[in-house]
């Protein structure tokens, strides 16, 4: 492949599929590491392109890709410190916020419960909320069926009464 | 709120990037991907040019020794040798590690579990590789004492070559406190935690 149709596909492919990188960086990282999981999903994508196999599902394989990057992805130490210091600098205890339901503050609040899960959890939730199927998703974390499914029903329950709570706000 | 709420919410356009934030993101990336290009580049070659430079120097003085400059004799300098073979050594074993390590995870890219057990194995190889460059170390201390015998016996160096003695420990004791200090800060918890990761696919 040259390295001009590599750049070609790798640009049509984040144009078709921004959605998934975006919910990918969202969900296993916020503020300044989030954009550098974004970068390193980029990269991972780049990288990957060589590799695709023609018949496959582009989606499948930059889902595969993506979810591989996030999951082996190192946060550096510059971020980390920063975010120790803002966590420092936060007061002990934040008083309660006043429950919010707009969708923007809904949907903040499903990426903080989705990034409190297990690294396999947060990424079987993502492609359960991205609507990937079963089948989908062993391949895509070479699992079987039946083991997807035991996990994401016990996934969609904790997701769901986490998100109650944080409708409903603190009692 | 159940899942058809929250898949709502997920589906909702607040949930999707904005193109130019895309774009932003594309051009950072590029920039970065150029950056990290040039530096690996920039580091091959110079491995690659110390490696042919001091190997090429004793090869010109074998074969085409000139009037000014001694020949190279074999019989009594033959310490040397191993000396400027152990770097080419090292880099036969990384290159026949990198090549049974990919017959091993033929379809490392199938999934991510099998990603991850390739991952796991290339850590063990850099762990490994690190061991191989400390025991090659090692060996060029032990000849050392030789090649500056022979240097000595041959004429080619007087007393100032017993710095090498200090020189030579004292730079590779420093590379190896280097690579241990990376194992336990680096290689050592990724191993731990890709361990970890692989282990949460069996729960």
């Amino acid at each position: 492949m040259s390295p001009l149709e590599q750049r070609e596909r790798f640009e049509r492919w984040v144009q078709d599929h921004r959605a998934i990188l975006h919910h990918v960086a969202n969900g296993f990282a916020e503020g300044d590491d989030r954009n550098d999981l974004m970068q390193e999903l980029l990269l991972a994508v780049w990288k990957s392109i060589p590799a695709f196999r023609h018949g496959a599902q582009p989606s499948t394989f930059i889902y595969r890709v993506s979810h591989n990057a996030a999951l082996t992805w190192k946060r550096t130490q510059r971020n980390y410190r920063a975010r120790l210091e803002r966590f420092q600098a936060e007061p002990a205890v934040a008083a309660p916020a006043p429950p919010d339901t707009s969708d923007q503050d809904l949907l903040d609040r499903l990426y903080a419960e989705i990034r409190k899960l297990p690294p396999v959890d947060r990424s079987l939730a993502l492609l359960m909320l991205d609507g990937v199927s079963y089948a989908g998703m062993a391949e895509i974390h070479g699992l079987t069926e039946s083991n997807v499914g035991v996990r994401l029903h016990r996934l969609k329950q904790k997701l769901t009464d986490a998100m109650k709570g944080a409708v409903h706000g603190p009692r | 709120m159940d899942l058809g709420d929250l898949t709502r919410v997920w589906r909702s356009p607040h949930n999707q990037p904005s193109a130019a934030q895309l774009h932003e993101e594309t051009m950072k990336f590029t920039a970065d991907l150029r950056r990290r290009h040039q530096g690996f580049v920039a580091f091959m070659a110079l491995v690659l040019a110390a490696l042919v430079f001091t190997t090429g120097m004793i090869l010109f003085r074998v074969i085409w020794p000139g009037p000014a400059t001694d020949r190279v004799d074999f019989t009594r300098e033959w310490a040397i040798v191993p000396f400027f073979l152990l770097p080419w050594v090292a880099w036969i074993c990384f290159v026949v590690q990198y090549r049974r390590h990919r017959d091993r995870h033929p379809d490392s890219d199938a999934s991510i579990r099998a990603s991850l057990q390739a991952l796991l194995d290339e850590n063990r190889l850099t762990r490994r590789r690190q061991v191989i460059i400390g025991g090659l170390q090692a060996a060029v201390v032990a000849i050392l004492p030789l090649i500056v015998g022979q240097l000595k016996a041959v004429g080619k160096a007087g007393r100032e070559i017993d710095v090498m003695f200090v020189l030579v420990p004292a730079i590779f004791g420093a590379i190896m406190l280097g690579m241990l200090w990376n194992d336990r800060r680096a290689l050592l918890p990724r191993k731990r935690e890709l361990e970890a990761l692989l282990k949460s696919y069996e729960s």
